[in-house]
C-alpha cells in the first residue's frame, strides 16, 4: 500500500516527489522520470502528494512495514 | 582500502558543521552564519522535509511579555517531575520570545505563515496538553520549515542533502568533523570543521507515528561512540496514535474537546489526573492507557465527536496529512470514536540524549548539540509545545556558541587519522553477498523493545530479559547485508538503533524508582529522597558506564520525599 502509484498520464517529470521524500523511496529513470523504487519504506507522510502540482501521486495511509504494537 | 577501490570520496571544509536540517539545525546554521563565513548544513534527507519538525502538530510554547515567567518555569519543571535543567528553563523563559519574534519576522519577509494570528495580527494562544499556567502558539509546520530553509539559503549556508553522517571524526579527544556517505550514490564524505553542531533529532526506532521513521538516532549513536556523555536515557518519549495508520495531532484534537474512553466507554483519564483529565501530560496518558489495558479495560479510544464546526476546520487546516489519511480511509473522527494506542517515541521529543550545558556545549571539545539530539533540557514530559520551542531556542544558542568558538579557533582542516577505517565499518554491509536484511533486523529489534511491559510498565526481570535478547541481536550486527546503497542507509540505521535501545534499557534498569515517562512496577513511587538525580551514561572501551548525578534545584524543589508518579490511578 503506502505510496501506491504515480499517474504518468498527468506526471510532468518535475521530479519534486523524488526531491522531497524523507524516506527516499523514489528513483529516477533516465534522470527524468520518477518511479516508486522502495515502496515499503514509505511512511505515508503525504509530502510527495502534497508537493505534486499535477495531482499525479497517490498515497494510501496503510503502513508499509508490519510494526509491532505495544499491546 | 576496499572503500577506496569501490566508492568515490569527497572532502568538505567548514567553519561550523551543522548535522541535521530540522528546526534546530536550520536555526543553528542561520545563527552561526552571523559569526563565521563557512557554515555547512548536512542532512540525511531533504532539508525542511526531514526529521520530525515538518510534522510538528501545530503547537509552540514560549513565554510572552504578558506571561508570568516564574509560573511558566514552575509548570515546565513540575511537568517533568524535576528532571529539567532549571538554569536552562530560566534561559528558555528569557530568550524564547526573542526567537519567536525572529521567526515571525522571517515569516513575514517570505510571505509564508508560521504563527496563526487573529484579525488584529495578535498571536493565537491556547491551552492544550498539560497547560495550566502556560499557553501555546499555533504554528503551521510545513510553511515554517520552508521559511527556515529559505532564510538559511539567503544567509549563504551551504546545504548538503542525502548524506547520512555515521561517525564523528576525533583526534586527541577533540572533534574535527564528521564522516558519512551519500544515500544515493554511496560517495563517502569527510566533513572537516572547527566546530560541530549535532542537530539530527533523536531515535524513534521507526515506530508508529507520522513522520518519524527516518529518525534513527544516527548522530546520537555517533556521539556515543565518540565518548559523549548522555543523560536521562531512561526517559524514552512516547506519543499516541491511531491504531490503524500513522497520524499526529492528538494534542490539538484534545484541545478541541477530544476525550479518551476505555473499552467500557468510561472517560477514564479523570481517575488518573482529576485536574487535567484528557489534557494530562503524555507520560500520564500512555501509562494510563497501558494500565487500563493490563487491567482488562482496553482498548482505548479517542472521541472527538463533540468538536465545534470551527474547531473541525482548524484541525483540518493545521493537520492536513492527518485528515487526508482519515478521508482516504473513509473514517471521520468527528463522527465516530477511533482506537488510540501509545506510540513509542524513543529519544525523540522530551527525552534523553547528549548532555549539554546552557551554551549547548557537550562533553566533547568543539561539539555542541541542539534539539532532540541533546537531552532535552526543559525535560517537560509532554507539556505541549515545549520540544519545538526547545529546538528553536537550543538551535539559536548552539549556532551562537559554535559560531563564536569557530571564529576564535585555528583552522583544523586536515585529514583525520583512521577515518578511512571508520568508513570501512559503515560501508561493510554493502560489501557482503548475503546476510540479514535491515528490515528483518529492525523488526526483530522493535519486537523486543515495543511491548508495553518492556518499554512502559518496566520491571527488573523483564528489562534483564529484553537486554539479553537485545544482546543476541547485537551480535548479528556484523551479519547485516545491504544489497544496494538504499539498504546500506537502513543497515546503518539498524546498527544505530540497537545501540540506542541498549542505552535505554540499561538506563531503565539503573533508575530504581518511577519518574516522568519511566515507570517501574517494582519501584512504583517517585523517590525524591534518593533519586532526585539524573542517570548519566558514557561509553568507554565499548562498555557502558552508568552513574547518578544530583539534579540542582535552584528555583523549584519537590515538596514530598515520596510521591505518586504519573500514570497511576488516584486512590479513591
Amino acid at each position: 500500500m503506502v505510496v501506491e502509484y504515480i499517474d504518468y498520464e498527468n506526471c510532468s517529470d518535475c521530479t519534486l516527489c523524488f526531491e522531497v521524500c524523507p524516506m527516499d523511496v523514489f528513483r529516477l529513470l533516465n534522470n527524468r522520470m520518477a518511479y516508486i523504487a522502495y515502496q515499503s519504506d514509505c511512511m505515508c507522510c503525504y509530502l510527495c502528494e502534497i508537493t505534486c502540482r499535477e495531482d499525479a501521486v497517490f498515497v494510501n495511509p496503510k503502513r508499509g512495514q508490519p510494526i509491532p504494537l505495544p499491546y | 582500502m576496499i572503500c577506496e577501490k569501490k566508492i568515490a570520496k569527497r572532502r568538505i571544509e567548514a567553519d561550523v558543521l551543522v548535522i541535521g536540517g530540522g528546526l534546530a539545525g536550520l536555526m543553528a546554521a542561520i545563527r552561526a552564519k552571523a559569526f563565521v563565513p563557512r557554515v555547512v548544513l548536512v542532512d540525511k534527507a531533504k532539508v525542511s522535509k526531514s526529521g520530525c519538525s515538518p510534522f510538528a502538530a501545530g503547537i509552540y510554547n514560549a513565554v510572552f511579555p504578558e506571561d508570568d515567567p516564574d509560573l511558566w518555569m514552575r509548570e515546565v519543571i513540575e511537568s517533568g517531575d524535576f528532571l529539567a535543567d532549571q538554569e536552562w528553563v530560566k534561559l528558555q523563559a528569557e530568550i524564547g520570545f526573542t526567537v519567536v519574534k525572529l521567526m515571525d519576522e522571517w515569516s513575514q519577509q517570505s510571505g509564508l505563515p508560521i504563527f496563526e494570528k487573529d484579525d488584529q495580527g495578535t498571536f493565537q494562544r491556547r491551552k492544550s496538553r498539560g497547560h495550566v499556567h502556560s499557553s501555546h502558539c499555533i504554528i503551521n509546520a510545513l510553511p515554517m520549515m520552508e521559511v527556515m530553509r529559505r532564510k538559511a539559503a539567503a544567509e549563504g549556508v551551504q546545504i548538503i542533502e542525502r548524506v547520512m553522517i555515521t561517525e564523528l571524526l576525533m583526534a586527541d579527544g577533540t572533534a574535527l568533523g564528521a564522516a558519512g556517505f551519500n544515500c544515493r550514490t554511496g560517495q563517502i564524505m569527510q566533513l572537516l570543521a572547527r566546530t560541530v553542531i549535532l542537530a539530527a533529532g533523536g531515535c524513534s526506532f521507526k515506530s508508529i507515528f507520522v513522520g518519524h521513521k527516518n529518525l534513527t538516532g544516527d548522530v546520537q549513536a555517533a556521539a556515543l561512540r565518540a565518548g559523549a556523555v548522555f543523560k536521562s536515557m531512561e526517559q524514552a518519549n512516547s506519543n499516541t496514535c491511531y491504531r490503524g495508520f500513522d497520524i499526529h495531532g492528538m494534542n490539538l484534537m484534545v484541545n478541541v474537546g477530544g476525550r479518551f474512553l476505555n473499552g467500557q466507554d468510561e472517560e477514564f483519564m479523570w481517575r488518573y489526573n482529576p485536574k487535567l483529565g484528557n489534557r494530562a501530560l503524555l507520560p500520564e496518558l500512555v501509562l494510563a492507557f497501558c494500565h487500563e489495558v493490563k487491567e482488562g479495560r482496553g482498548p482505548i479510544y479517542l472521541d472527538v465527536t463533540s468538536a465545534k464546526p470551527e474547531d473541525r476546520q482548524l484541525c483540518r487546516k493545521i493537520l492536513p496529512g492527518t485528515f487526508r489519511a482519515w478521508d482516504r480511509s473513509g473514517i471521520d473522527p468527528f463522527q465516530t470514536k477511533v482506537e488510540w494506542v501509545p506510540a513509542f517515541g524513543g529519544t525523540r521529543g522530551t527525552s534523553g540524549g547528549v548532555e549539554v550545558d546552557t551554551q549547548t556545549h557537550t562533553s566533547i571539545a568543539n561539539v555542541f548539540a541542539a534539539g532532540d539530539t541533546s537531552a532535552v533540557a526543559p525535560a517537560s514530559a509532554g507539556l505541549g509545545g515545549i520540544p519545538l520551542a526547545y529546538a528553536s531556542v537550543s538551535g539559536y544558542r548552539a549556532g551562537e556558541a559554535a559560531g563564536q568558538l569557530a571564529a576564535a579557533s585555528p583552522d583544523v582542516s586536515r585529514d583525520v587519522p583512521g577515518w578511512e577505517e571508520l568508513a570501512s565499518r559503515f560501508i561493510s554491509p554493502i560489501l557482503k553477498t548475503k546476510g540479514i536484511l535491515p528490515d528483518k533486523f529492525i523488526h526483530d529489534l522493535q519486537s523486543r523493545l515495543f511491548p508495553y511491559d518492556v518499554c512502559y510498565l518496566k520491571t527488573r526481570p523483564r528489562l534483564v530479559k529484553a537486554l539479553a535478547e537485545l544482546n543476541e541481536l547485537k551480535h548479528k550486527v556484523s551479519e547485516l547485508w545491504a544489497p544496494d546503497i538504499h539498504q546500506l542507509v537502513k543497515a546503518n540505521e539498524a546498527m544505530n538503533m540497537v545501540l540506542i535501545a541498549e542505552v535505554f534499557l540499561r538506563s531503565s534498569l539503573f533508575r530504581e524508582e518511577s519518574r516522568s515517562y519511566h515507570f517501574r512496577e517494582d519501584y512504583p513511587l517517585q523517590d525524591n529522597k534518593n533519586w532526585l538525580k539524573w542517570v548519566i551514561v558514557k561509553m568507554e572501551d565499548s562498555q557502558f558506564k552508568l552513574t547518578a548525578r544530583d539534579i540542582p534545584t535552584p528555583y523549584c524543589r519537590p515538596t514530598e520525599e515520596y510521591s505518586r508518579p504519573k500514570g497511576i490511578r488516584v486512590a479513591n
